[in-house]
């Protein structure tokens, strides 16, 4: 069966650089079939696989073609270890409607029956900021059943996380949606890792990787390739190859319970206050 | 209605092959005036009482011409028309209608050989497909999907 | 390439393409213009939106069934009451529509809550209606309501209801027939295959691509039951609900309008194999070609042939009495999509007027290809026209009468061209027989109405003769007619006004099934 995720996060948070290597080593380490699929305007969510080559995005192959002319061989390109790469693409900063682009270009994948069942792995990776519907539409029923939220110990990032579990507790009820974890992208925040498992435990989830930093991320990045295609062998790689390992078997899987403002608050203070 | 079901329905979808240009010009323009006349009466009928050669896409029209044509072609000849699907037994009813229209209305039908016959059809199917779809110029034929 | 540039589209160049004459010898690989592309900018087109094209024009026609647009007022008003898609139901839903009334608050934050407020009160005021179908306008598919979801948990939370959503905002496609597009595959995806419906018969279709319009589909439907044939469901003329979600049980689908329904049947064709039988229901000679290809598909010719012969018995003279009198006349065929092609060969052979013009507002270029092919020489073809190009065409052709829909309609008035409701028709219905008289008569009313003779004068300056009597139609149409037409005792139909509802009391013949294993073929 193939396991459908939706990454969310604060907007710089990393999480196309984190869903990139983690479908890497999923693929490399773990032999696994992998599908991502883009879900920002940016567009930048595929970079690595396919080698720095940006792709043609389905709304932009709609704009330019029409509807009837977005096929998968237009719109999907295969990248390091055959993972299959589509981004929604979208307006520039400022115009039109996002969100109604990822509505859209979701639509027209699963016209074109995109998402086949040889699959292991399907990765929505959602910009930051969801503020519309139609950036929920990777968690309308039918696609992603679990979401993963990536953090980091910054304040600003446990507020994002908070206000994403809400929204989720909304479509836990429609589409049977499941929180299966946060995952940690170190800033190397004091208290770091001790925050983030008071936090996810209180709303109901646990930490499910804490992914270190390590400069080895930029130095791939800048050769336009995951960690794992740039030096298998690396610290950070094997980072990956666990965090992989821990989705794929990952079993818990809960409507989280999210903080109210004053706890959230509190517990902030507690941690900025351990020096 | 579960995604599963909604999957499973299209799954039972069609796949919709492209097509190849099969007549390269008009079949009718380097032929005699009597034939050219005759096809022309057979051509004209249709174009004005029939519907079945206008299907959405290309590879449909192939079909259809290819079905109603043939089997109007056999009943012209007196021949037993076989039909062992529902789609043949459509394209046997509008062959029907043709070939009772075109012995009606046009007697020099009955008084040929039925070789003659067959080779008029046959030069009707290949102008019927360069009109309808080799030489169309509708752009919608060649859309990948329905 | 015969490309017809209008003088006033001189300066919108794109739109040369769009329009052709066909000239003499020349077949469908010498004209054609294009077709279905986005609007050009600086043309005053007449063509719809997809949501139109999918609430109004295919699932409103639905009758035991509520149809609530999410949306603005607007988008709902504006497709109601504007096409004439009665029933047998007593018209509920041409009566009633509904909207949840979207507001700005709504937009920002989210109408999800709104819509399901809207859906549970909508069924408490009709509780024996337990249907309905959700349209998205441009408004909530923008902001990304997932209208499927809330359809879902109002199914669970009243049992015994169902629920269609359709997904097709205004900006979907150019123009009326992307919307179709849209509905046609939503409801196949969604909805056929999920009720088995009851088998009556041993000769099951589905009459697919009729609306109704004024009782089209009772009349074809009388001459089906009166063969013995089930119409398993009309999609979606005074067709219900449940009776369109049993549509794979058919043995053949009967398909009229191919322009906004072929989708459908395509589909049924490719996952259920039920096989595609285009037919004409308008015209003498298509109509009875028609009910024989049915007839003969199923081995009942013999039945069709009398029905036939008794409506061609009864109607033929009536017809024969108008088609003397309209021998000659010229008209520009200006509908929608598909009545081009029904109409441009059948009104010629079988009326004697003479197709000087057709064109399309929101056709294909399929629908273009059938109405060239069907129209004569010299046709002028026009693809998406708009108002200026529709004058001017007016005044160089100069036709009797004009066929088009209500705003053209009201142009061509004003230029003292006589018209007639191509939609949704002036006395129809005008399919079947009796349907065809009706349209001759209509034709005949028009090109004949003495109001055109007062006019064109203009008191302030022209002669108005005091000693001539006021000429009546059948003095203006027999003018030129040898002396035995005009002292002819016929005074052309003579069917009554309302011509439909005494088929909902009529009672059929009821035929003997078949064994089952005879009748599975």
């Amino acid at each position: 069966m193939t396991r459908k995720v939706a990454i969310y996060g604060k907007g710089g948070i990393g999480k196309s650089t984190t869903t990139q290597n983690t479908a890497a080593a999923l693929a490399y380490f773990h032999d696994k079939n992998v599908f991502i699929h883009g879900c920002d305007p940016k567009a930048d969510s595929t970079r690595l696989i396919l080698g720095g080559k940006p792709q043609e995005t389905v709304m932009d192959t709609l704009r330019i073609h029409g509807a009837e002319k977005v096929t998968l061989d237009k719109v999907v390109k295969t990248g390091f270890k055959n993972i299959r790469c589509v981004e929604s693409g979208g307006p520039e900063p400022g115009v039109g409607c996002a969100g109604r682009g990822v509505i859209t270009a979701i639509d027209l994948m699963e016209e074109n029956e995109a998402y086949t069942d040889d699959l292991d792995f399907i990765f929505f990776d959602v910009l930051g900021d969801v503020v519309c519907g139609g950036f929920a539409m990777p968690i309308r029923d039918g696609k992603a059943q679990e979401v993963y939220i990536v953090a980091s110990g910054e304040m600003m990032a446990i507020y994002a996380a908070n206000n994403i579990a809400k929204g989720l507790v909304k479509y836990a009820k429609q589409s049977g949606v499941r929180l299966g974890g946060i995952i940690c992208n170190s800033r190397n925040v004091d208290g770091e890792r001790e925050f983030l498992e008071e936090f996810t435990s209180a709303i109901g989830t646990k930490m499910i990787h804490f992914v270190p930093r390590d400069n080895i991320v930029q130095k791939a990045e800048f050769n336009k390739k995951t960690v794992t295609e740039f030096d298998p062998e690396q610290n950070q790689a094997k980072e990956y190859k666990a965090l992989g390992a821990k989705i794929a078997a990952n079993e818990d899987f809960v409507i989280p319970t999210p903080l109210a403002m004053d706890e959230l608050e509190a517990m902030v203070v507690k941690y900025g206050m351990l020096d | 209605m579960t995604a599963m079901t909604k999957k499973a329905q299209k799954d039972k979808s069609a796949t919709y092959p492209l097509y190849e240009k099969l007549i390269k010009s008009d079949p009718l323009a380097e032929l005699d005036t009597v034939t050219k006349e005759r096809v022309g009466q057979l051509e004209w009928y249709i174009m004005k009482n029939c519907l079945w050669q206008y299907n959405s896409r290309g590879w449909d029209r192939r079909n259809q011409n290819a079905g109603i044509i043939g089997k109007t072609a056999q009943l012209l000849c007196d021949e037993e028309v076989e039909n062992s699907t529902p789609l043949d037994k459509c394209y046997w009813v509008d062959a029907v209608m043709l070939n009772r229209a075109y012995r009606e209305l046009y007697p020099w039908i009955s008084e040929i050989s039925k070789d003659e016959i067959k080779s008029l059809m046959k030069i009707l199917h290949a102008r019927m497909d360069w009109v309808m779809i080799d030489g169309s110029l509708n752009e919608e034929l060649v859309v990948q999907h329905y | 390439m015969p490309y017809h540039e209008f003088d006033c589209s001189k300066v919108i160049p794109e739109r040369k393409q769009h329009a052709v004459i066909k000239g003499p010898g020349e077949d469908l690989t010498h004209a054609l213009p294009k077709g279905y592309l986005n609007t050009i900018p600086g043309s005053i087109s007449e063509r719809g939106c997809a949501y139109c094209g999918a609430k109004h024009v295919i699932g409103t026609p639905m009758k035991d069934v509520i149809h609530l647009s999410h949306g603005p007022v607007g988008c709902t008003y504006d497709t109601w009451q504007t096409k004439r898609y009665i029933s047998d139901n007593e018209n509920f839903q041409l009566k009633y529509t509904f909207a949840t009334d979207v507001k700005e608050k709504h937009i920002v934050f989210g109408a999800e809550k709104l819509l399901k407020e809207n859906i549970l009160e909508a069924f408490k005021a009709f509780p024996d209606i337990k249907r309905m179908t959700i349209y998205q306008t441009c408004a909530t598919a923008l902001i990304g309501d997932d209208i499927d979801a809330i359809a879902a948990e109002v199914m669970e939370e009243l049992p015994g209801t169902d629920i269609f959503v359709c997904n097709s905002p205004g900006f979907a496609g150019p123009s009326q027939s992307g919307g179709h597009h849209k509905i046609n595959i939503a409801w196949v995806n969604t909805k056929v295959g999920t009720v088995e419906p009851e088998i009556t018969s041993d000769y099951v279709i589905n009459y697919v691509g009729e609306y109704n319009i004024q009782g089209d589909q009772e009349v074809m439907q009388d001459y089906f039951k009166r063969m013995g044939i089930q119409i398993l469901s009309t999609f979606t003329g005074n067709g219900k609900y449940d009776e369109l979600r049993g549509m794979h049980r058919a043995h053949l689908n009967v398909l009229e309008c191919a322009r906004s329904a072929e989708y459908i049947c395509d589909e049924l064709r490719a996952r259920y194999g039920i096989p595609r039988l285009d037919i004409d229901g308008f015209g003498f000679k298509a109509l009875g070609d028609s009910l024989r290809k049915v007839g003969m598909f199923f081995g009942i010719e013999d039945r069709a042939e009398a029905i036939i012969a008794e409506e061609t018995a009864r109607w033929k003279p009536e017809l024969d009495w108008y088609k003397e009198r309209l021998a000659g006349k010229r008209v520009c065929l200006w509908p929608g999509g598909s009545k081009l092609w029904h109409w441009a060969h059948a009104i010629q052979e079988e009326m004697g007027v003479k197709v000087v013009s057709v064109y399309t507002k929101f056709g294909h270029q399929g629908d273009m290809e059938k109405g060239i092919a069907r129209a004569g020489e010299g046709t002028l073809a026009i693809d998406d026209p708009n108002e200026l190009e529709g004058q001017e065409a007016l005044r160089t052709l100069r036709p009797d009468v004009i066929f088009t829909g209500k705003r053209p309609g009201e142009v061509a008035k004003k230029m003292r061209v006589p018209y007639l409701n191509a939609h949704a028709y002036h006395n129809g219905p005008y399919k079947g027989f009796e349907g065809w008289v009706r349209f001759a008569r209509d034709i005949y009313n028009a090109v004949y109405s003495p109001i055109y003779q007062l006019s064109g004068l203009d008191i302030s300056k022209d002669e108005i003769a005091t000693d001539k009597g006021f000429m009546t139609r059948r003095m203006l149409s027999d003018a030129t007619l040898p002396e035995a037409s005009r002292n002819d005792p016929m005074t052309g139909y003579t069917g009554k006004y309302d011509s439909v509802s005494d088929l909902r009391t009529k009672t059929y013949p009821v035929f003997e099934r078949k064994s089952s294993s005879a009748a599975a073929e």
